[in-house]
């Protein structure tokens, strides 16, 4: 209720506002001044646009609504003492200028208004109810307007649009106290990273490019018709009063025609129309309502008003509740990651784009022409609007498609709920299984109640996808009236996919009566068949299916070939049973690699606890070590501690860093500090950044990673000294192997940031910078000066940046003491520090040797008794160099 | 045999794992085999079934299909790249024209470095096309 009488408060005051604008615009001004109205508009509002985001961006959403309501209201009483007081001829100007302004405040005020009190779902039910709070002001404000003048000037309405709009404030401070929770649980979100980036590059996108062309064409035909519209009422009404009059009147025709249209029309046409009706409505009419007026315009004035006035009604409405809803239905066409973008690129660029045009162009036909060439321009503009519109209309199956392929439309379920059914069951009957996919399971997500027929005459389908997606629906469900028909297909399905699921939907739904039917299926020659058979039998059949199933795979286990087994192990792994406990630790012991990987999946598959640590052992070994990671992060937080102690205990740097994978994997708080802990392990500190970003870890706060960041830094700043006074040309690959650290080390920069900052919009600078191209990788440095807070911007931005070695250490040296490096005492620190890179002590080793540097002839010596092989092996070869 | 080191170094210089560092190949080094023929040995036989693939050091070998020479191949070229992604009979049988020092891959191994290191599916995936592009 607070909310109905807030917005029909709000309604109130803009209605009152708008006649007196319009009327007094029209008394001081001869309409051919209308055009540099939109252009003036067109620059405010991008300029009051930019100063709304900045505001936006410092001031709580409380604030935020109450400031926007609180402007309004300064501009109202600012023009009502203006033109009230000074009668400045600039002000009735301004008036007309900030109208849509207003408009454009008090309806974002009201969006995110109830864009935080409603969920998705209550705001569908309710806000069609909260919107006749403005409808209803518009019809009874309109309509009261011609009585109120008889007592009051044109002018005084923005004293009640005032007063209306005071209300409407103290309303909006109730409703904030009412649902203040509401509004303390609206978390700031990491800034939508898809809203980042170039605008510009979605114009590179055909679909995005004619739905953006459309939308310009659209503002210009509804400014034009606009332009028409005054341009009549101004040569009508010449007396303020009967002006003011005709406005309101028209208001409130408008909010009825609104009613009408959004009630009754809008829903049923376009969902029996679809897409192309809402897109091709206006210009259609506009086309029609603008020939039929350059045609009576010569003869009859009074019938050219009233094409007129029905085209100027019928634009506004069918803007609303056609276009508008179509747009929306474009949006969901759009994936999310770019949608956002695209909104926002058409509602801060091309709407003030297309008014600033429109202002342009209707300056240049007026010039020209007069009406009639305006009307031409207008027809002009239809065409092309039709032939774009049936472009995007083939462009947006496409687009659907496309996105049916990543399953991202289906989970909206407000574009889904808005579309009629028979367009999801023409769909079915489609040449184009993407096209069957998707009416299929839209018409599962509305619940259409005749599923069970439609399952049944799709079972058949020429298509494999089509044939698994029934298939689907049918499992997740209990159409236990169609497992004849299924039987059926099980002696006829050919497709290993198709028939798996069958037969798991199958005895699904029969439960140990599907035995009669699968048993001998487990006998087939098809291994696939035999293997399905077993899976569903364990599943699905009950005790006497389990018997079954165990009998067959306890044979495939005894049989000596590796292929029997390999199967038994498969089928284990897709029933997903503990079971064989030894048959699996003896495939785990084979010489065959093949069948050791399978028995690692099936430990990790089957949680085998018991042999988890023959799983981390195998992790030393390169052929199993990555399905041996996968296995051990099956188990989940149940491993942690296992693997936090074989950590401890081992002493192979392979496998620690296999096993901080693992850890880093598993996503559990112990395992994460334990991780977090190993960033301060010289050896194991990249692999740990890696494993944490790949695993998306996250820190709580932003301030978390200035410590991490700056002990990477000050690494890098430490590598660059050293390649700076580094004699790369006797040792070429050390100084390459240096290169490749500090490479690593600038990585980790973007991993580390990756923790705590949007994660899109950090890959996407990483991958900018690791571009060979110069502008990507100042981009890059652009987009992360745009993102990071100063202290940490401070720190990265200069090691980033593109200028010269001795620049970067210049600007860090400022700030921060470093040490000096020699490339003896480097040498020396690399052949002795056991936190050395073994690659880094390998590669000075060898070209120490190659090179004949005696230098270090000491430390050969002693690195000959080293416990790791390599590094033996090359100081030994070196030594015989040096003989 | 070659240290660890040269053999990092090496592989450092073949295109297909040119974008891995040192360090990462360091695991490819000790894993690989080391293998030399004399002139005239046949490394892998049209239709035998084979897992490896093989990446020539030094000297040179040559690539029949039927019996019929269909390439020459010099250091730092690769081949059995198809069985070992794909474990089928050899589609050719390669012949050593001179003593010739291999390394060998194992697929086991391949498949590890390929969902490790990107640069190295993008590798493998570009000496795949130059295969069909000359196939055809």
């Amino acid at each position: 209720m607070l909310l109905f009488l807030h917005s029909f408060l709000s309604g109130i005051s803009l209605v009152f506002f708008e006649t007196a604008a319009n009327t007094l615009f029209l008394m001081e001004y001869n309409i051919s001044e209308l055009p540099y109205v939109y252009i003036i508009a067109s620059v405010l509002s991008v300029f009051i646009g930019v100063l709304y985001t900045k505001i936006e961006k410092k001031v709580d959403i409380q604030n935020l609504l109450k400031i926007s309501l609180y402007f309004v209201l300064l501009m109202i009483v600012a023009f009502f003492v203006l033109i009230k007081f000074n009668d400045n001829k600039l002000s009735f100007m301004g008036i007309m200028i900030f109208k849509d302004i207003l408009w454009m405040f008090v309806g974002m005020e009201f969006g995110i208004l109830t864009g935080i009190i409603f969920d998705i779902r209550q705001g569908k039910r309710l806000f069609g109810l909260l919107m006749t709070g403005e409808i209803l002001s518009g019809i009874l404000g309109g309509l009261s307007i011609s009585y109120i003048l008889n007592y009051i000037e044109t002018i005084d309405l923005l004293l009640i649009s005032s007063l209306s709009l005071v209300l409407s404030i103290v309303l909006l401070g109730k409703i904030v106290k009412t649902f203040e929770k509401r509004f303390t649980d609206v978390v700031d979100d990491d800034v939508d990273e898809s809203s980042k980036g170039s605008y510009f590059g979605l114009l590179k996108n055909k679909y995005y490019l004619v739905f953006f062309s459309i939308s310009l064409l659209a503002f210009f035909v509804f400014y034009f018709i606009d332009y028409i519209f005054y341009f009549k009422v101004e040569e009508l009404y010449t007396n303020e009063k009967e002006l003011a009059t005709f406005f309101g009147i028209f208001i409130a025709m408008l909010n009825v025609v609104n009613i009408i249209s959004s009630v009754f029309l809008s829903g049923k046409l376009l969902s029996r129309y679809g897409i192309g009706l809402g897109l091709m409505a206006i210009p259609v009419l506009a086309l029609v309502g603008t020939s039929s007026l350059l045609v009576t315009l010569g003869f009859s004035v009074a019938i050219a008003f009233v094409i007129l006035l029905v085209v100027k009604l019928l634009n506004e409405a069918l803007d609303i509740s056609i276009l508008t809803p179509s747009f929306r239905i474009i949006y969901q066409s759009i994936p999310i990651s770019q949608r956002m973008r695209v909104m926002a690129f058409r509602e801060t660029i091309i709407e003030p784009i297309a008014m600033g045009l429109a202002g342009v162009l209707l300056l240049l036909s007026s010039m020209i022409e007069g009406i009639e060439m305006v009307c031409y321009a207008i027809v002009i503009f239809c065409i092309i609007w039709i032939v774009l519109a049936r472009i995007l209309k083939v462009q947006y199956v496409d687009a659907l498609k496309q996105l049916l392929n990543r399953r991202q439309v289906i989970t909206d379920e407000t574009f889904v709920e808005n579309v009629d059914t028979t367009i999801f069951l023409g769909g079915l009957k489609s040449d184009n299984e993407v096209e069957v996919i998707f009416s299929l399971e839209s018409l599962v997500k509305i619940q259409y109640f005749d599923m069970k027929n439609i399952v049944s005459s799709l079972l058949s389908h020429e298509s494999t996808q089509v044939r698994l997606s029934v298939l689907h629906i049918i499992y997740n469900s209990d159409m236990i009236s169609l497992s004849s028909q299924l039987q059926r297909r099980i002696q006829v399905e050919k497709e290993e996919d198709v028939f798996a699921l069958l037969l798991n939907t199958y005895c699904k739904l029969l439960g140990f009566e599907a035995i009669a039917v699968v048993r001998p299926l487990v006998n087939d020659k098809q291994q696939y068949i035999k293997e399905s058979a077993i899976v569903a039998l364990v599943r699905y059949c009950g005790i006497d299916g389990i018997l079954i199933a165990g009998e067959l795979i306890k044979k495939l286990f005894s049989d000596d070939s590796v292929t029997s087994r390999l199967n038994a192990l498969g089928i284990l792994n897709r029933i997903g049973v503990l079971g064989f406990y030894d048959s699996i630790k003896e495939s785990l012991q084979s010489q065959n690699d093949e069948l050791k990987n399978k028995a690692i999946e099936t430990i990790g598959n089957l949680k085998v606890k018991g042999l988890i640590p023959d799983v981390i052992d195998n992790l030393n070994n390169q052929q199993f070590r990555i399905n041996s990671i996968n296995a051990l992060v099956k188990f989940e937080h149940r491993v942690v501690n296992q693997v936090i102690q074989s950590f401890e205990s081992s002493s192979e740097i392979t496998q620690k860093t296999a096993l901080i994978k693992v850890l880093a994997a598993l996503k559990d708080d112990v395992a994460n500090e334990f991780v977090l802990s190993q960033t301060k392990n010289a050896l194991l500190v990249d692999v740990t950044y890696e494993a944490l970003f790949k695993n998306s870890f996250r820190f709580s706060h932003k301030d978390e990673i200035t410590e991490l960041l700056f002990s990477n830094l000050m690494e890098v700043l430490k590598l660059y000294k050293i390649l700076e006074s580094f004699e790369a040309s006797d040792y070429m690959n050390t100084y390459s192997v240096i290169k490749e650290f500090k490479n690593k080390k600038i990585e980790n920069v973007f991993l580390i940031l990756a923790l705590a900052f949007p994660r899109t919009t950090i890959i996407q600078a990483r991958s900018n910078y690791q571009s060979k191209s110069q502008e990507k990788r100042a981009f890059a440095v652009e987009l992360l000066d745009n993102l990071l807070s100063t202290e940490i911007k401070n720190s990265v931005i200069p090691i980033l940046e593109e200028v010269s070695l001795s620049q970067k250490i210049t600007r860090y040296s400022k700030r921060h003491a470093l040490e000096e490096y020699n490339q003896t005492q480097y040498f020396e620190e690399i052949l002795t520090d056991e936190y050395q890179p073994l690659v880094l002590k390998l590669s000075l080793i060898y070209e120490l040797g190659k090179n004949k540097n005696k230098t270090f002839i000491n430390h050969f010596q002693n690195l000959i008794s080293h416990t790791n092989t390599d590094i033996n092996e090359t100081a030994t070869w070196a030594l015989k160099q040096l003989k | 045999m070659l240290l660890t080191i040269e053999k990092i170094i090496i592989l450092k210089s073949i295109k297909l794992f040119s974008e891995i560092n040192e360090e990462d190949l360091f695991n490819l080094a000790t894993s690989l085999q080391e293998v030399e023929y004399e002139s005239e040995v046949e490394v892998i036989i049209q239709g035998d079934l084979g897992t490896s693939m093989y990446i020539v050091i030094s000297g040179e070998v040559d690539v029949q299909i039927d019996g019929k020479k269909i390439a020459t191949l010099g250091e730092k070229e690769v081949f059995g790249e198809l069985s070992a992604l794909d474990p089928e009979p050899r589609a050719a049988t390669v012949v050593t024209t001179q003593t010739t020092l291999l390394f060998k891959i194992d697929n086991t191994i391949l498949y590890y470095l390929i969902a490790e290191y990107p640069a190295v599916a993008k590798g493998i995936i570009r000496i795949l096309c130059e295969r069909i592009r000359n196939s055809n």
